[in-house]
């Protein structure tokens, strides 16, 4: 080996080169996209558009706030509330098992450095279900499952469990995967079964991460239902579409209001839990 | 028999920046009996921490055959290789237990091979093994520390715990990556008196990378220097001079 030390030149330097053929090509792609979605900035500040903003954002002015109106408005909010949890509920029942299965740390073959395996092939097969279940948008869902169980909450909830059921398996794994190191392969060498990888290693050192976007999750799930009241999927939504219907902008800046409410509440609530895991 | 045994045994890997294999381990042959005390030295960079690896069979070489106990680990269903593992320790030179937890659960690691899952479920909310750890915490003085976060204790003191929980372990090998790196020079004697105290006891198979040549000498009964991933010398201590140190080390 003496005499072959190896000296390592910035011209010669693969890494550099690689970044750079990276760069290029991330740009080159990126450019057309402007044109292909017809993402035109400027057009906003026209002075005709602009107007029409205007005269749209000040009908909204004031709010409504007579008790009638609030009252419906916090029993819609409670509604939402109950549809976003039940609905994220279900997911978590879909999502938790799903992303033990999907992911490669549990697995013993992968950890073991083995190429190719039966178990690899499973994995990559409920990845699939689960990529059907989140690509299909939560409206579209929610279309379906009107039909089968007719107007409601009911319908909303079966929406969000899926698609989010997707979503949080995917995330769940990916977490999972980048927790994953040293420390857990330090648990498969020493004989730890794949519950004690999980619940003394993993899940200690990803269990903010999981918190976080499970709440963030939450928060998203109020905001789909909106959409979905808007297929008769029940909530705020509901009241969001028949207002916005009959032209009524203070009840719509009213219901907007609650929204922003609901959402800082869920960060409120998201905080809470991580201070008390930290 | 013996307990590890290594046979024309290479580990290769694929050097990311120039593509070329490398050797880590290259046509390694070792015997380590049952009950031995064994030190392993050499340069950083030499292959300790592999050869470590490759006697708890954590992952399987390139070439060449390891056997266990007279059997090879890796002709053995998953399942059976991974029973075998509880029977083996390895401390790594790294921290091996998650920072946000408690000292209780990390040094529970040592334990937890040996528990079923009804055990280990428990132990997650109510600690059924607090005397077992208390006392070999006790040993290493951070008992008074068992319901602290991990992440409030100093270097050393994380390092006491990844040996506490070799001593909690029920393995009947040892194998540790430099068990004495993040402690002061009084603290490691002293903390290697109790390891091989304990491994003498049990008579267990006790393996271990060492950078302290003086410690190595001292305490071991059986120096391995290793150099570029070969081994350059397997000597009793009285048999090794200033001289064979020096070609391990020299670069």
């Amino acid at each position: 080996m003496k005499g072959k030390r190896m000296f390592v030149s910035l011209t010669k330097n693969h890494m550099v080169d690689r970044n750079l053929i990276i760069g290029l090509v991330l740009i080159v792609l990126f450019v057309p996209l402007f044109p292909a979605s017809e993402f035109y900035p400027w057009r906003l500040f026209d002075d005709r558009n602009f107007d029409i903003t205007l005269k749209f954002l000040s009908s909204f002015y004031p709010p409504k706030v007579d008790v009638e109106f609030l009252s419906i408005i916090f029993f819609g909010s409670l509604q939402t509330i109950a549809i976003a949890t039940v609905g994220l509920v279900f997911a978590l029942i879909i999502g938790v098992p799903a992303s033990l299965l999907i992911t490669n740390v549990l697995s013993f073959s992968k950890i073991e450095q083995e190429k190719t395996s039966f178990t690899g092939f499973v994995r990559y097969a409920i990845r699939l279900v689960l990529i059907m279940l989140r690509s299909i948008p939560e409206i579209v869902w929610a279309l379906i499952f009107v039909r089968v169980v007719g107007l409601g909450p009911m319908a909303g909830i079966l929406a969000i469990g899926l698609t989010y059921g997707g979503m949080l398996g995917k995330v769940y794994a990916e977490i999972l995967e980048s927790a994953a190191g040293i420390k857990h392969i330090q648990g498969m060498q020493i004989g730890y079964s794949r519950f004690q990888i999980l619940a003394y290693v993993l899940i200690p050192q990803s269990s903010l991460e999981m918190i976080s976007y499970t709440v963030y999750r939450w928060e998203c799930a109020i905001r789909s239902t909106v959409i979905m009241g808007f297929v008769g999927a029940g909530g705020l939504g509901f009241q969001l579409e028949s207002s916005l219907k009959m032209l009524q902008g203070g009840e719509v800046l009213t219901i907007l209001i609650a929204f922003v409410v609901l959402v800082w509440l869920a960060d409120q609530f998201s905080s809470l839990i991580r201070r008390s895991v930290r | 028999m013996c307990h590890i045994e290594l046979s024309n045994y290479v580990k290769k890997v694929r050097d990311s920046f120039t593509k070329n294999s490398k050797f880590i381990l290259n046509q390694i042959n070792l015997k380590i009996n049952y009950g031995d005390k064994v030190a392993i030295v050499g340069p950083s960079g030499a292959g300790k921490t592999t050869l470590l690896k490759a006697m708890v069979f954590s992952d399987p070489p390139s070439t060449g055959k390891i056997l266990v106990n007279g059997k090879n680990p890796w002709a053995m269903s998953r399942s059976k290789r991974h029973g075998l593992r509880k029977q083996f320790f390895f401390v790594p030179q790294e921290n091996p237990f998650p920072n946000r937890q408690s000292v209780y659960h990390a040094a529970l690691g040592g334990l937890l091979p040996s528990m079923n899952a009804l055990d280990s479920f428990i132990n997650l909310f109510y600690p059924r093994h607090l005397n077992d750890i208390s006392n070999v915490l006790s040993k290493f003085y951070i008992e008074d520390r068992v319901f602290e976060r991990v992440d409030k204790l100093s270097g050393g003191e994380k390092r006491r715990i990844s040996l506490s929980r070799a001593i909690l372990s029920k393995a009947s090998f040892w194998a540790l990556d430099e068990p004495l790196s993040g402690l002061d020079t009084g603290l490691a004697r002293d903390v290697m008196n109790i390891l091989l105290q304990t491994s003498t006891d049990r008579s267990l198979t006790f393996v271990c990378s060492l950078h302290q040549v003086d410690i190595a000498l001292g305490y071991f009964s059986r120096i391995i220097g290793i150099k570029e991933a070969s081994i350059v010398f397997d000597l009793a201590p009285e048999q090794v001079t200033d001289e064979t140190m020096r070609k391990v080390y020299e670069r």
